[in-house]
């Protein structure tokens, strides 16, 4: 997460979009981790969706 | 410590330029749960450039599992033959359903399976589960088997023969007494548990099984990735990932911003 958000930092004014999806279920938990470590890139909310059931498995 | 897939895609299309799924770490793939990758439709974007898709191994179902021999982070002989059965630190037995869990020592969602895998009923001449690493040292092992409180023998399979063939996509297999592989999956969901149960219930009553895992999808190059829709994790706010009309979009908050390329994963966190 630390190279993605450096990845972030780097070309995203250049038309990149980072972004995660997080699985966690505990989503004040999933805000403070991602707060500790310095995540400013996208984080959508995908505990318990469809698309994580789908694709969230490795 | 947090492990993501990602890819990062370079298209002239909004298609993946790079596969990757269950694995840890490779080429410009960083680990697990899963991942996607989206990438714009930009006029002046260059061809994507992804590397070859991977396949899973779930194409084993069918098939003998291949004889093994390795030692377990306790130092006990963990070997598996068709003739011999199952021995482990010396101790034969041949189970009606041997699952074999195939992982890597810092894979979250391993970490997940081997603690789930301890609440299966049994270990005994009826059910056996074993764990095989095909990345990682016994030191790796032993650390991964104490951080997930999982009592089922470990082993470290890491480049040997055995794992170029068996490991791909983490895999975790369900072998019958006579040594064929019965069910087999990539990854791991909370939901598989169910399916383990089948399957071992199955072969411990003695029925035919031939089962693959749950569909799992391989993202491969060239394909388009669905439309994520999804909130905003900590603000409730609906934000939207697309590609209509071959261009790459996030829309959130009212605004709608075009990209020329994107990575995206699924984390823990």
């Amino acid at each position: 997460m630390v190279h993605l958000q450096r990845f972030h930092e780097a070309h995203g004014d250049r038309g990149l979009l980072v972004f995660a999806i997080s699985m966690e279920a505990d989503a004040a938990r999933a805000i403070e981790l991602n707060r500790e470590l310095g995540v400013d890139y996208l984080v959508l909310d995908g505990a318990g969706s469809a698309l994580g059931e789908r694709y969230a498995y490795g | 410590m947090h492990h993501t897939h990602c890819i990062a895609v370079e298209v002239a299309s909004p298609a993946v330029g790079r596969a990757g799924y269950g694995g840890w770490m490779r080429a410009a793939a960083l680990l697990a749960p899963s991942l996607l990758a989206l990438a714009c439709a930009s006029d002046d974007a260059p061809v994507g450039r992804g590397a070859r898709a991977r396949t899973v191994s779930t194409g084993e179902v069918g098939t003998d599992l291949d004889p093994f021999a390795f030692e377990t982070s306790e130092g006990e002989r963990i070997a598996w033959s068709p003739s011999a059965g199952l021995e482990i630190g010396g101790e034969r037995r041949r189970p009606a359903a041997l699952l074999v869990h195939v992982f890597q020592p810092d894979c979250p969602a391993c970490a997940d399976e081997a603690r789930a895998l301890e609440r299966l009923d049994g270990d005994d001449d009826a059910f056996t589960a074993v764990g095989l690493a095909h990345r990682g040292g016994t030191e790796d092992v032993a650390a991964f088997r104490s951080t997930t409180g999982a009592r089922h023998p470990m082993a470290t399979a890491t480049g040997s023969e055995w794992a170029q063939r068996w490991s791909r996509g983490d895999p975790t297999y369900v072998v019958d007494r006579g040594g064929r592989v019965v069910y087999a999956q990539v990854g791991f969901h909370p939901s598989d548990v169910a399916v383990w149960e089948d399957v071992i219930e199955d072969l411990r009553a003695g029925r035919d099984v031939r089962r693959t895992g749950p569909d799992r999808p391989a993202v491969s190059e060239g394909e388009r990735l669905p439309r994520i829709e999804l909130p905003v994790l900590g603000t409730g706010n609906t934000a939207v990932i697309d590609a209509p009309g071959g261009r790459l979009a996030l829309e959130r908050d009212g605004e709608r911003r075009t990209f020329r390329a994107a990575v995206g994963f699924f984390s823990r966190y």
